[in-house]
């Protein structure tokens, strides 16, 4: 119910905030150049390479939409009447991390208009299409996810922002990792590469190897979250 | 801190500091191993069921499933195999080939896979000869093999690409771990192309799809080989002597069969040769073939003939490719008395009504006289006759082919000969002109059989195209990258707006 509440709460904040139809603008203005360049381009109905770079675009829309989370409250001085509600850190940490991947899907939801003018225009294959969308709410909400961790190690937005914008560009890097160091490295680079997961996904592929990292990653981050946010009560 | 602030001025202030310290210091260890338990347990997890993935395919061209043969071919395997990828990094073959290897590897232990970039690796590249982004090479033991880019990959009539990487890797398996391809012989000692020099490109790609190539010298050797499920006889200079051609008769006599690709020899008569063609039901159309309705380059003396549907032409008419022959002569179907225990003879590639067979060249003038055959001219023909499905020479691994076809009898049409009016086509130096490669590839698998070893089918999803007017694509673009974040902009400002007041 606290969960739910706090849900509620962040979710309207989310909707009367010019940052987050900022950072709807932005997804959509990108997303929209990208799949309408890459189909006047290559005149095929294929999702997939918007898809591919959708990772781009989470790389500077992730930061926008999780940079307040945890600060404003700090700011506002509303934190300590956050922690007197009958409501666990976890409890905040979730119901705020799913109003952010609500508004996220909403965005999503909101790019339906190209598969459907795809579908109008030729007869592109289903199952990547639900696929991809399966995959880019994952690859999102584990970025969502690694923003509510960055927004709970610091007062500054600003901050928090940029420690989120750092920490998925790393994550997109690593994986280069895997052509130049040589074996554990290489292994353990392979693994964390969130947008080789996301790639099988594009191709209408479901592993659940996969579904289990992305939902682990999120797990922990938002434990990670949940540990920091604690933390702060007693230090 | 703040508490250590506020404790600094009381008498007792130092010890307090340091019980607080050490309170924080106890809670700080115990949340820090508590989080470092919790992120392990979560890693632990990740790795231990990662090993029992399950998954499903969505993709159009399912290309994360495995067929049941493959599945048995790699359930089989008795020794570990190493397949490499040569593909340039992140190329549209390396992906495809990537995908697919990936699927191997899951379905055995045994298969291991790499990688390797020819730009980055080209040591390895040389050490197995490989030219081509987009070669896979199958290792088992001592023992590997090549599969080349045009074995894995082939154009489709509509734009897309059919992907055979399934077929030939599986087959290559099955060759490795024994069960041999069929033999193609290449015959030698009358002057003919070699495997390795003249025809190494098409015996590269017969390899690739699963056939072994040797050479045979009949007067040497005194026989036909049991295992000969095709002899080629690519632009022999010379005459047979009456015992090759005999052995020849007898060999194909005894379900054996033969392509032959003849060269035009002004001037010469090969008498043997002859008497093979005429056994076959054929005859050589004396002269050289001039087409000046369809040639490639403009040049009459390389005739581009048009393709007759027949199984062996079958997929090049649907591709709608072309076949040049430069230097070619006609080939006829011999007329008999009794045309019932004739082979049947079928036109595979015909000249226009514009062509001729110049006989009798005089200076540069080159014009049809009286004595010329006149166009249409047949330059390939496929010679068939009524048999037993079995054929006589069974090649080894028969019992891997599918759906035990062997076991009939009942008379179906049986491949004999194919003979070609020019050996120049499936020469390393024409060989990659348009459909050159498939008509040399396909008349030799039409003549090895019907029945594969392998029958998985290719990989192919239709390319989805879209056509648009200039109006919808403009429109597409200002309604995507514009109009719809300018709604949501306005949304956003009449929301500001409206709470403004409040």
């Amino acid at each position: 119910m606290a969960v739910y509440y706090i849900f509620k709460r962040e979710l309207r904040s989310y909707l009367v905030s010019p940052l987050a139809y900022a950072a709807g603008v932005v997804f959509l203005a990108i997303s929209g150049y990208f799949f309408s360049v890459i189909l006047l381009a290559t005149r095929v109905a294929d999702l997939r390479p918007y898809f591919l770079n959708l990772g781009v675009i989470l790389l500077f829309v992730t930061p926008l939409l999780t940079m307040r989370l945890l600060p404003e409250e700090r700011q506002n001085h509303t934190d300590e009447l956050l922690m007197t509600l009958p409501a666990t850190p976890a409890q905040v940490v979730v119901g705020k991390y799913l109003a952010a991947v609500g508004l996220y899907a909403g965005m999503l939801l909101l790019t339906a208009l190209y598969p459907a003018l795809l579908f109008w225009l030729s007869n592109p294959a289903p199952g990547p299409v639900l696929t991809s969308y399966l995959g880019a709410l994952l690859l999102g909400g584990t970025f969502l996810a690694i923003g509510v961790f960055t927004s709970s190690l610091t007062d500054s937005q600003m901050v928090a922002g940029l420690l989120c914008f750092g920490f998925i560009l790393l994550l997109w890097v690593i994986n280069w990792l895997s052509f130049a160091a040589p074996g554990t490295a290489a292994d353990v680079a392979r693994q964390l590469a969130v947008f080789e997961r996301f790639d099988d996904f594009t191709k209408g592929l479901i592993d659940s190897g996969h579904v289990l990292f992305y939902l682990s990653a999120i797990v922990l981050m938002l434990f990670l979250s949940v540990r920091s946010l604690e933390r702060r009560t007693w230090m | 801190m703040g508490a250590s602030r506020e404790q600094a001025g009381s008498p007792g202030g130092a010890r307090l500091t340091t019980a607080g310290a050490r309170f924080r210091f106890v809670r700080g260890t115990n949340a820090a191993l508590f989080t470092l338990f919790v992120a392990g347990i979560i890693v632990l997890a990740n790795v231990v069921l990662a090993r029992f993935a399950l998954r499903a395919d969505f993709s159009p061209d399912r290309r994360f499933q495995l067929s049941p043969q493959t599945r048995e071919v790699l359930e089989g395997l008795k020794e570990p195999v190493r397949i490499y990828t040569f593909a340039f990094e992140g190329s549209d073959e390396a992906e495809r080939l990537d995908d697919l290897l990936r699927e191997y590897r899951l379905a055995s232990s045994k298969v291991r896979t790499s990688m390797v970039d020819p730009e980055k690796e080209p040591t390895l590249a040389q050490q197995y000869d490989v030219r081509v982004s987009g070669t896979v090479v199958v290792e088992m033991g001592k023992n590997h093999r090549k599969i080349e880019f045009f074995n894995l990959f082939s154009p489709t009539p509509d734009g897309g690409t059919e992907f055979r990487g399934e077929q030939a890797i599986t087959r290559a398996l099955l060759e490795l771990g024994g069960y041999g391809g069929q033999v193609v012989y290449f015959l030698e000692g009358h002057g003919e192309g070699s495997p390795y020099d003249d025809y190494s490109e098409l015996r590269s790609y017969l390899e690739g799809e699963g056939f072994t190539v040797k050479t045979l010298n009949l007067a040497l050797e005194n026989r036909t080989p049991e295992d000969a499920r095709v002899i080629v006889m690519g632009g022999p200079r010379n005459d047979l002597v009456a015992r090759e051609r005999e052995m020849l008769e007898a060999y194909v006599k005894a379900g054996g069969r033969l392509a032959l690709w003849l060269d035009p020899l002004p001037g010469r008569q090969l008498p043997e040769m002859d008497k093979l063609l005429a056994s076959l039901g054929v005859e050589l159309v004396p002269g050289v073939v001039v087409d000046p309705g369809r040639a490639a380059f403009g040049d009459a003396f390389s005739p581009v003939p048009e393709l007759r549907w027949h199984e062996s032409t079958r997929p090049l008419v649907q591709a709608n490719v072309g076949v040049v022959l430069p230097g070619a002569q006609a080939v006829r179907a011999r007329q008999s008395a009794d045309d019932a225990s004739q082979p049947r003879v079928s036109p595979l590639l015909v000249t226009t009504d514009r062509a001729w067979a110049e006989s009798r060249p005089q200076g540069r003038q080159w014009e049809p006289d009286d004595q010329d055959a006149k166009g249409p001219l047949d330059l390939a023909v496929a010679i068939e006759r009524e048999g037993p499905a079995t054929p006589a020479t069974a090649p080894a691994g028969t019992e891997m082919e599918a759906g035990g076809e062997t076991a009939e009898q009942q008379a179906v049409s049986q491949p004999v000969a194919v003979v070609v009016g020019n050996s120049t086509f499936a020469r390393n130096a024409s060989f990659a002109f348009q459909g050159n490669r498939d008509i040399a590839a396909n008349l030799v698998t039409w003549l090895a059989g019907q029945s594969e070893m392998v029958t998985i089918r290719p990989a192919t999803a239709p390319v989805p195209r879209v056509l648009l007017t200039s109006r919808q694509a403009a429109g597409i673009f200002y309604g995507t990258a514009l109009g719809m974040p300018l709604l949501l902009m306005v949304t956003g400002f009449v929301v500001w707006w409206r709470r403004r007041g409040l």
